[in-house]
């Protein structure tokens, strides 16, 4: 009986992604094309499951972690054809293989050395790290074992124009997947995209825009879907670094800690959420968004647009206004450019409400809209930019993600990147903190080095975190079983349960 | 009908100089995307500012960059391609291999350099300035090719016989015969490029080469239609529809009914 | 017949097209090289990546910075029929070209076609002025909004490619048909009793034909650049997507070999449009 209703109710699934994937290798994914294409075709052993957040058996029946949280000890499933622990190990010495730099590889290495694998029976791996790994479960998540273990298969892909997955018959979970194929376009147009949904021919959009969120909500009720804020968040941060070929007296603005909170107190958070997000964002309280109940300093809350202390904070800080315009303690005009991507058209209006924002208090912002590249090279490079506007998009909730972004070291640390030695003292402290946290798998200690953390990057603000937006999708009334989630894939993190009705049926 | 064009013409030049009804870049944050009425008569956009104003304030800023681009191409073509015309042999060999190559290059990649030599701090009204001179210098290509195709042609028409045979020069040939006798072409071709650099701004903005907020332009205006939403919000087609009665009314003003060499 | 100054003279043009070609491969791979964002790599922004990963994308980058090694490699290859990899596409150039040159191939065919065919139309029987403001309007209006408004509609993308070329000929064509008619043999012709149609062909046509295929080839690199935005906009999976996507993404090999085959199309029309 299941399975004729499982008969009748496969179809197709269609659904568009903006981007043809960089690589059809799941160990070398790194741009969210492939790792759609990765998470619908290849089996892992645990799966986080995308409303929970918990972590659920797949090839692995089950897993133990040792005491100290250097070791993981997995039973395998015994029902899958031809896998057994050798296509875990082979996966892994694959992975770890140092010539191929994969991204994934990278999270399972550190400075103390790399992860060892071994098989301790036809059924049986085990996985020894160098040192404590906190959710030492969740990172398998990523890995993707061996081939074709996954719920697809891909039957057919025709380059820029779509990729077809159609039911792996081997599935172990059989008689899932519930639909016989996925049609994945490659659409980069995000209006087309929404047209093709309105008119039928795609099932879901995986992660829509605001102003697309409120043309479907308006013209197609309860379609549009609000998963509630995400991980994510939007944020400025002004160039600190000695070496940045900025004027020394812009330099000297933005390493005083007063300027960088007035500038935060000056900016109207709600409007940002109101007018650019459309309602569909939550003003940032700081590094970590409030959603993340497990990692969030409760206490902290957003900073409270105040232009008055901001006023006061500039003029204790030696700045004076004079008709209109501020001026330092030099005399000289606070004027700074703000860049960000040109592509988003949310940062852009967001920069122009925080140019209209500081305008108020006396400042000049000219908005410097770039091309990624350009952007890129700004930041990482020449550091040839003096405030930069973008986004920060979060997949793990775990701090340990944020690593190579607070330790002062790392060249992705945004406002002086690739420091030799910390060159202050609260970053030299968030530094040991984040390396203590790593360093062991008690939450409550980890929870303690990580609040001090956020309190750190409140105090000194060389971020100044604007919002946390929303997952907003849309899931057509054909496909039944779809539960959006803030986490990618958004709408079908589930598609090996999901069913779809035939267009104009009940 | 030319009598209405030029009184359009001159509508426009005084509205784009008049005071603005609103300042352009305030933002009324209570009403975004609010419809027309009295206080804002064409509505405002996504933030709140009155969209007459940026209309106003725009048609300032695209007439004026657009149209000197726009000249600055055709003048260049005029100059090469009469050049290549009159001249023949090798002038106009490498004349038309320079075209060649200039329709072919990717000049977005000189233009993103250019932009990445400004300072940063540079105004939005300098920065989309030297991008419009930037296009109107990089543009001669398409049009003096045809230029040079109706040079050849003249040159070799009686009255050119004759103005050969009174002893004029060649720069005089061009300047004074050919030329002239090619507006007709020029003219056209000012049509055509004029809305192509404005539209050629909106595409540019979308990789930051475009006019930067809060600075509006027609390019920038237009790009609110991108996403469909018309029939819902005809307003927004202001800037399209202003933007082709300028264009056809410069046609109609300038276009000549005497073709006669 | 084909005599020797005929071959004499196909060979040159061969040999101008080969230069121009490889003057616009040459300077196209300066243009991206230098410009900015060239030598970086997005996923150096993976929040994943240790620093010797970070290291490496960037030594596999800088591979491309010696501008003269990259192009002399790239020769090498083409001498073998090989055009190179695209690293934003992760795969051999050659196939992407040739997956995506029909697509193109057809939207620039029917364009064409169309657009020349009605803007011929419309221009020969030299009707009053409201032909012209609609052809002024449509000039008026950005190729990409013409696109917006056909996706909306649901036309396809070369009907947008008819729509943004047959103004412009019409236009042109309007303006080359008032000269050549307003010539004294054609109303000699007709005080003579000449039929339209003969006068159109035999007198009009021939007087206003240089111009006509420089415009023929104008309108080849017009529909050429024009495809850009429209398959940017219509999501064709055609060349000129590949050609957006390749200049955001900076990927020099793939830029080198699309500007060099625009090159080939811009020069071969130029060619034809000359003879």
């Amino acid at each position: 009986m299941k399975l004729m209703l499982l008969i009748f109710l496969a179809g197709e699934l269609r659904f568009a992604l903006h981007d043809e994937p960089k690589t059809t290798d799941p160990l070398m994914t790194a741009d969210e094309s492939a790792e759609a294409i990765k998470y619908l075709t290849e089996g892992v052993l645990i799966r986080v499951n995308r409303l929970t957040q918990k972590p659920e058996p797949e090839l692995a029946t089950s897993w133990k972690v040792s005491k100290d949280s250097t070791k993981i000890t997995f039973q395998l499933r015994q029902d899958v054809k031809s896998f057994t622990s050798e296509d875990v190990v082979k996966t892994f010495r694959r992975l770890l293989d140092p010539a191929l730099h994969s991204p994934v590889a990278d999270t399972f290495k550190t400075d103390k050395g790399t992860v060892k694998i071994s098989a301790q029976g036809p059924f049986t791996v085990t996985a020894e790290f160098p040192a404590p790994t906190a959710s030492i479960e969740i990172i398998f998540d990523q890995v993707a074992i061996g081939s074709g273990l996954g719920p697809f298969l891909v039957a057919e892909r025709k380059s820029g124009v779509s990729i077809l997955l159609k039911r792996n018959a081997a599935y172990w979970k059989r008689p899932l997947p519930v639909v016989d194929t996925i049609r994945i376009d490659i659409e980069q147009n995000r209006d087309l995209e929404l047209l093709r949904f309105q008119r039928g021919e795609l099932h879901v959009i995986d992660k829509l825009t605001p102003d697309l969120y409120e043309r479907l909500a308006a013209e197609a009720p309860g379609t549009a879907v609000d998963a509630g804020p995400t991980l994510d968040s939007e944020f400025l941060w002004f160039n600190q670094a000695q070496r940045a070929p900025i004027a020394e007296h812009t330099k000297e603005w933005f390493r005083s800690t007063a300027f960088r909170h007035a500038i935060s107190q000056g900016i109207q958070r709600a409007d940002l959420c109101r007018v650019v997000y459309r309602g569909h964002a939550t003003p940032a309280a700081g590094l970590v968004a409030p959603s993340n109940k497990l990692w969030f300093k409760q206490g902290l809350s957003p900073e409270a647009f105040d232009p008055a202390a901001a006023a006061k904070l500039l003029a204790d800080d030696g700045f004076r206004l004079e008709n209109g315009v501020l001026r330092d303690r030099g005399g000289r005009t606070v004027e700074f450019s703000l860049v960000t991507n040109a592509g988003s058209k949310t940062r852009v209006r967001m920069a122009a409400m925080i140019q209209e924002d500081l305008g108020k208090l006396g400042i000049k912002i000219n908005i410097v809209t770039l091309d990624f590249p350009s952007l890129i090279e700004r930041m990482t490079r020449t550091l040839n930019y003096e405030a930069c506007l973008l986004g920060l998009v979060n997949v793990d909730a775990d701090p340990s993600e944020l690593m190579n972004v607070l330790l002062s070291s790392a060249s992705n640390h945004p406002w002086n990147p690739s420091q030799k030695t910390p060159e202050t003292a609260w970053e030299a402290e968030i530094d040991r903190l984040m390396l203590a946290q790593a360093a062991t798998a008690d939450y409550r200690a980890r929870k303690k080095s990580f609040d001090r953390v956020q309190e750190i990057m409140r105090e000194q603000e060389p971020v100044v975190y604007l919002l946390n937006p929303n997952s907003l999708s849309a899931v057509s009334k054909q496909v039944t079983g779809v539960k959006p989630t803030a986490f990618f894939p958004h709408t079908f993190w589930d598609a090996e349960h999901l069913t779809v009705k035939p267009a104009g049926g009940g | 009908m030319k009598a209405l064009a030029v009184g359009f013409l001159v509508i426009i030049v005084l509205a784009a100089l008049a005071p603005l009804p609103a300042p352009y870049d305030r933002q009324f944050r209570d009403s975004p995307d609010a419809r027309p009425s009295r206080q804002f008569p064409l509505g405002t956009d996504d933030l709140g500012r009155d969209r007459l104003s940026r209309l106003i304030y725009g048609t300032r800023v695209s007439l004026l960059l657009a149209t000197a681009a726009a000249l600055l191409s055709c003048v260049t073509a005029a100059a090469l391609g009469g050049i290549a015309g009159l001249a023949g042999g090798m002038a106009d060999t490498v004349i038309l291999g320079a075209a060649d190559l200039f329709l072919s290059l990717p000049w977005l990649f000189l233009l993103l350099l250019v932009r990445a030599c400004l300072p940063l701090n540079v105004s939005p009204t300098i920065s989309v300035a030297i991008t419009f001179l930037l296009l109107g210098a990089l543009g001669w290509a398409a049009p003096a090719r045809v230029v040079r195709a109706t040079v050849r042609k003249l040159s070799r028409s009686d009255f050119m016989l004759q103005a050969r045979a009174a002893g004029s020069s060649p720069a005089r040939l061009l300047w004074k015969h050919l030329i002239p006798n090619a507006m007709p072409i020029l003219w056209a071709q000012l049509w055509i490029t004029i809305p192509a650099y404005v539209l050629a701004e909106t595409t540019l903005g979308m990789l930051g080469l475009g006019v930067m907020e809060p600075l509006p332009s027609w390019g920038n205006l237009l790009r609110e239609l991108e996403g469909g939403g018309i029939a819902g919000h005809p307003w927004l087609l202001a800037p399209v529809l202003l933007l082709a009665a300028v264009v056809g009314s410069f046609q109609v003003v300038f276009e000549r009914e005497d073709y006669s060499a | 017949m084909f005599g020797p100054a005929d071959r004499h003279a196909v060979f040159r043009q061969i040999a101008r097209i080969a230069v121009l070609v490889l003057a616009a491969g040459l300077s196209c791979a300066f243009l991206v090289r230098y410009a900015p964002g060239t030598m970086v790599d997005e996923r150096e922004l993976d929040r994943r990546l240790n620093e010797e990963s970070i290291r490496e994308l960037r030594s596999n980058k800088a591979r491309y910075s010696d501008i003269g090694a990259t192009l002399w490699r790239y020769m090498r290859g083409l001498t073998r029929g090989d055009l190179g990899y695209s690293q934003s596409n992760n795969a051999p150039i050659s196939t992407l070209i040739a997956d995506r040159a029909p697509e193109t191939l057809r939207e620039l065919a029917i364009g064409l076609t169309g657009g020349w065919f009605l803007g011929l139309a419309l221009a020969i029987p030299r009707r009053g002025w409201g032909f012209s403001v609609l052809a002024g309007l449509l000039l008026s209006l950005p190729t990409a909004l013409i696109a917006y408004l056909c996706l909306m509609e649901g036309a396809k993308s070369y009907l947008v490619l008819v729509i943004v070329l047959t103004p412009r000929i019409f236009l042109f064509a309007h303006n080359l048909l008032g000269q050549a008619y307003s010539a004294l043999h054609v109303e000699m012709a007709r005080a003579r009793g000449v039929g339209e149609a003969k006068i159109l062909m035999a007198h009009v046509f021939p007087a206003i034909s240089p111009q006509l295929l420089a415009l023929a080839a104008t309108s080849v690199t017009m529909a050429i650049g024009a495809t850009i935005p429209i398959e940017a906009i219509c999501d064709v999976p055609g060349l000129g997507r590949l050609a957006w996507n390749a200049a955001m993404a900076r990927d020099l090999p793939l830029l080198v070999n699309l500007t060099m085959l625009v090159a080939v199309a811009t020069t071969v029309s130029m060619a034809v449009s000359e003879k």
